[in-house]
């Protein structure tokens, strides 16, 4: 068969929506066995339908979790997990919508036997040491977050203090025609040299392209250096007699002299 | 996560709690909500959303991840819990034995769920699907309509419910594509 032919027949999308006929859910579950381009539309059917449910999601009460979950902590104690019928579609019998086999209820008895025993003899240990191991990674999230929290600080502590030091000029870069939107700034210290540039906001370069700093020394553009993301003042290339600075957006690893559209740009 | 479910750790149905009642307790309200809206629609839904979770429980170990999401898995569970609810409650109102398939249909044309915007939230993208595809994929998706069915209800052939399902998840698929790239 032809599997575009299948693809578009809409055979798929009953599937995803449970209104197939049994004959087809098996037809569907084999041919998606044996083709990957059957397999992969399936599974953007069913991203797609998540989606839609995602989309038309209501958040129930929030105590009804704790009633649920307490209730599912007394079955548990109470009896291991029996079966029941969960749907229609799984378990109205071979006669009318059955996705079972043979095989598929002699493999449920047998996985029932083996999980009655590990639910005896395992369930606890294997609680321990899984609530030991939720314990162990929250805590290293949460070192972590701190150490990210502290250089956050750090960072922020030395930006202050250029920011605040009268050695420096502040020039505001302003958006050109290209990206009225985009602004950022400098930080020049004319008596050091040292040049620091802060982006709030620029379109993230596309793939293979990058944002380059220039200077404007007596009319010529001199590079200060590439644009590296993340937050915060970037220490760039000294400079000791500009007059302007902006920001080009240049093929990854720079240009000599600007050839990219100007994003940005600030007169001292 | 299946496996640590099917494993019995309760902490998992916790996190699948978390990820998923929102969208299972969307499917639900829509199914058990009664014309006109009464005030224990809500109850049972909850009612609903708590046995749900109960024969997810029960039952993660006949899930087969050869056969489809989770997601789906689940979303087929709390339909069908929905629609058997709606059941109980005719059995109980009405003390009549009806045969199983034809109560569940006649039932659920007695609660039959239309769209209502207010209370599912912001739909921006949603509405943007055309009418008569939104209302067959909500009767078929959410409302557990078969195709014959919808079919009827929507006074179409059953030929136009396969291709117009095809065509509006098409559509979907596009939509949240979109969405997806403009989020980035």
């Amino acid at each position: 068969m032809n599997m575009n032919e299948y693809i578009s027949s809409g055979i798929l999308e009953s599937y995803v929506l449970d209104v197939a006929t049994p004959e087809e859910m098996k037809e569907v579950e084999m041919y998606a066995s044996m083709h990957p381009e059957i397999k992969l539309e399936l599974e953007a059917i069913e991203k797609a339908m998540h989606s839609y449910a995602t989309e038309h999601s209501i958040t129930p009460p929030p105590q009804l979790k704790d009633k649920i979950l307490a209730q599912i902590a007394a079955e548990t104690s109470n009896s291991s997990p029996a079966k029941e019928p969960v749907t229609r579609s799984m378990n109205e019998g071979a006669s009318s919508n059955s996705r079972f086999s043979t095989w598929s209820i002699a493999a449920s008895l047998l996985f029932l036997i083996s999980a009655t025993f590990a639910i005896y003899y395992g369930v606890q240990n294997g609680q321990l040491n899984s609530s030991i191991n939720k314990m162990q990674q929250a805590n290293t999230a949460l070192s972590d977050s701190v150490k990210a929290l502290a250089s956050n600080m750090d960072q922020i502590h030395n930006d202050m203090a250029i920011m605040q030091d009268t050695a420096y000029k502040v020039v505001k870069l302003k958006g050109l025609k290209i990206s009225p939107e985009s602004k950022a700034m400098v930080c020049w210290s004319p008596a050091d040299k040292k040049v620091y540039v802060e982006i709030d906001k620029l379109p993230s370069a596309p793939s293979g392209m990058q944002y380059q700093l220039w200077a404007i020394v007596d009319g010529k553009p001199v590079s200060e250096g590439m644009l590296t993301a993340g937050n915060g003042l970037h220490h760039m290339r000294d400079v000791e007699h500009a007059q302007a600075f902006a920001i080009s957006l240049e093929k990854a690893g720079g240009s000599e002299t600007p050839k990219g559209d100007i994003y940005v740009m600030g007169a001292i | 996560m299946v496996a640590s479910l099917k494993s019995g750790d309760q902490a998992a149905i916790g996190f699948l709690y978390d990820n998923y009642s929102a969208a299972l307790f969307g499917v639900i309200v829509r199914i058990v909500e009664t014309h006109p809206p009464s005030p224990s629609d809500r109850e049972n839904a909850e009612d609903v959303l708590q046995d749900v979770f109960v024969k997810i429980w029960r039952n993660i170990s006949s899930y087969d991840p050869s056969k489809g999401k989770l997601y789906t898995w689940l979303i087929n569970i709390a339909r069908n819990t929905a629609i058997d609810s709606l059941r109980v409650k005719d059995h109980k109102l009405k003390s009549k034995i009806q045969s199983i398939d034809n109560s569940v249909r006649s039932i659920n044309r007695q609660y039959s769920v239309s769209i209502h915007p207010d209370h599912i939230g912001l739909k921006t993208l949603v509405d943007k699907m055309k009418p008569e595809h939104k209302q067959l994929i909500d009767k078929l998706y959410f409302e557990g309509y078969t195709q014959e069915e919808a079919a009827e209800e929507l006074k179409i052939p059953l030929g136009t419910v396969k291709t117009r399902a095809r065509t509006a998840i098409s559509q979907l698929r596009e939509l949240f594509i979109e969405k997806d790239t403009t989020l980035k």
